[in-house]
């Protein structure tokens, strides 16, 4: 009779600890994932560099530093302008953003609470980059 | 070009387009300024008009990776996809599993080709919604036409006649002159122009043709240090408008803008709208004279 007793208590104890702290390592373990992620892909040629905004820290590598404010600017906007736009037509999540110009294009995605935009030359297959990171 | 016919050619396009590929959802037309100009439903819908803002300020921040040329969002209901087609933007919304090669070949093949053409339609016969300025006949600079001038035929329009003859009274020996020194402007027949002319001052630039679908026929672009120099020469805040006169005579009056293309900057051009080009019939790289009209001068 009493060892049922003992054992419940023990259970609900056990669960409830799992909830409180697992996502927060989790979380880390993702954020850590990407930067490593980045810090590969950043090797790779035809990659201008990366920008990545998350709710209290911002990293950015950039090949020419003389471009970091003009790219942060560029990734937030493309990130905002880009989730009004889903929220007006209904789109639901973003999965990611590729913005073309005449000289680079830019993938963008949200990965949890992080912000990312990788910045590339035009002939990088884009879709690969974002295998690699999803 | 006259925006009503631009419009209804467009949505008539996208109409289409969505004929032939069905996977499109919506679609819309907006200018580099973010004004809706067409969609394929019968009224531009409001959540266009929002999404063409949210467009309008990416593009101006697009300048770092050389402005805006397509735009995919991939989101878990649909696609919304966004091309540049000359000075416009197609904005389409499509389905989860559109075929985006399929899509960018219609519409990359469908769009350009139309504006293309309502372009050299629209060039071939002047509309008047967007040439508030018509051309004016100016006293022309006195300096004998040159003789293979003289003998093209001349559009009726440009009411210019009058001018030859006055040219040619005033210049008898222009039709023998062959030499280039009857060009030179110290003739004593100069003093003969009004005292207006000799004052301000006047330049020979360098034709450059340009067009486009929301060029202004009656708008010219030159450097701004000629601008400058001239309105700091007749004191006064800005050039507005400058009269243009080829050497074989032909005038026009038209507005003045700095040249949107900075490569092309301080090379002693005029670049001058396709359809005043035909008027004037003048090709890239002929000489103009190009004076700035002074308040007496503008009406």
């Amino acid at each position: 009779m009493k060892v049922p007793l003992k054992k419940k208590p023990l259970q609900v104890e056990v669960e409830e600890e799992q909830v409180d702290w697992a996502p927060k390592v989790e979380e880390k373990r993702e954020i850590a994932d990407l930067r490593a992620g980045l810090e590969r892909l950043k090797s790779r040629e035809g990659i201008v560099g990366y920008i990545i905004r998350g709710p209290t820290s911002a990293s950015v590598d950039i090949k020419d530093p003389s471009k970091i404010i003009d790219y942060a600017a560029l990734s937030a906007e493309a990130i905002e302008s880009c989730e009004n736009v889903c929220n007006t037509f209904g789109l639901g999540k973003i999965f990611n953003i590729i913005l073309e110009g005449k000289n680079l294009k830019v993938l963008s995605l949200t990965k949890g609470e992080q912000q990312l935009s990788i910045f590339m030359e035009k002939n990088v297959d884009h879709n690969s980059i974002y295998r690699e990171i999803e | 070009m006259n925006e009503e016919i631009l419009s209804i050619a467009l949505r008539n396009a996208l109409i289409e387009i969505k004929n032939a590929l069905t996977d499109i959802n919506w679609s819309f037309i907006l200018t580099n300024n973010g004004t809706v100009i067409t969609s394929e439903e019968d009224a531009v819908d409001p959540n266009m008009a929002k999404a063409a803002s949210s467009f309008q300020s990416l593009a101006e921040k697009a300048g770092p990776i050389g402005g805006l040329d397509n735009m995919l969002i991939t989101g878990e209901k649909g696609m919304v996809y966004m091309s540049s087609v000359n000075d416009l933007y197609l904005v389409a919304g499509l389905a989860k599993n559109t075929d985006l090669v399929y899509f960018r070949t219609i519409t990359g093949a469908v769009l350009p080709t139309i504006l293309k053409v309502l372009d050299s339609v629209t060039s071939l016969s002047p509309s008047p919604t967007l040439s508030p300025t018509p051309f004016k006949p100016t006293t022309p600079i006195p300096y004998p036409p040159a003789k293979p001038a003289l003998e093209r035929p001349i559009p009726s329009e440009l009411r210019i006649e009058e001018e030859e003859k006055a040219a040619e009274e005033e210049y008898p020996q222009a039709e023998e002159a062959e030499e280039p020194e009857a060009l030179e402007p110290s003739k004593p027949e100069r003093t003969e122009a009004p005292r207006q002319l000799e004052d301000v001052p006047s330049q020979q630039l360098i034709v450059d043709k340009f067009s486009g679908l929301m060029v202004k026929a009656d708008t010219v672009q030159l450097d701004a240090d000629i601008l400058k120099r001239w309105s700091a020469l007749l004191d006064v805040k800005e050039i507005e408008e400058v009269d243009i006169e080829t050497f074989s005579g032909k005038t026009a009056r038209c507005k003045t803008k700095l040249i949107s293309d900075s490569k092309l900057e301080g090379r002693g051009l005029i670049r001058i709208p396709e359809k005043t080009c035909q008027l004037l019939d003048v090709r890239r790289g002929e000489l103009v004279r190009v004076k700035p009209v002074t308040l007496g001068e503008s009406e």
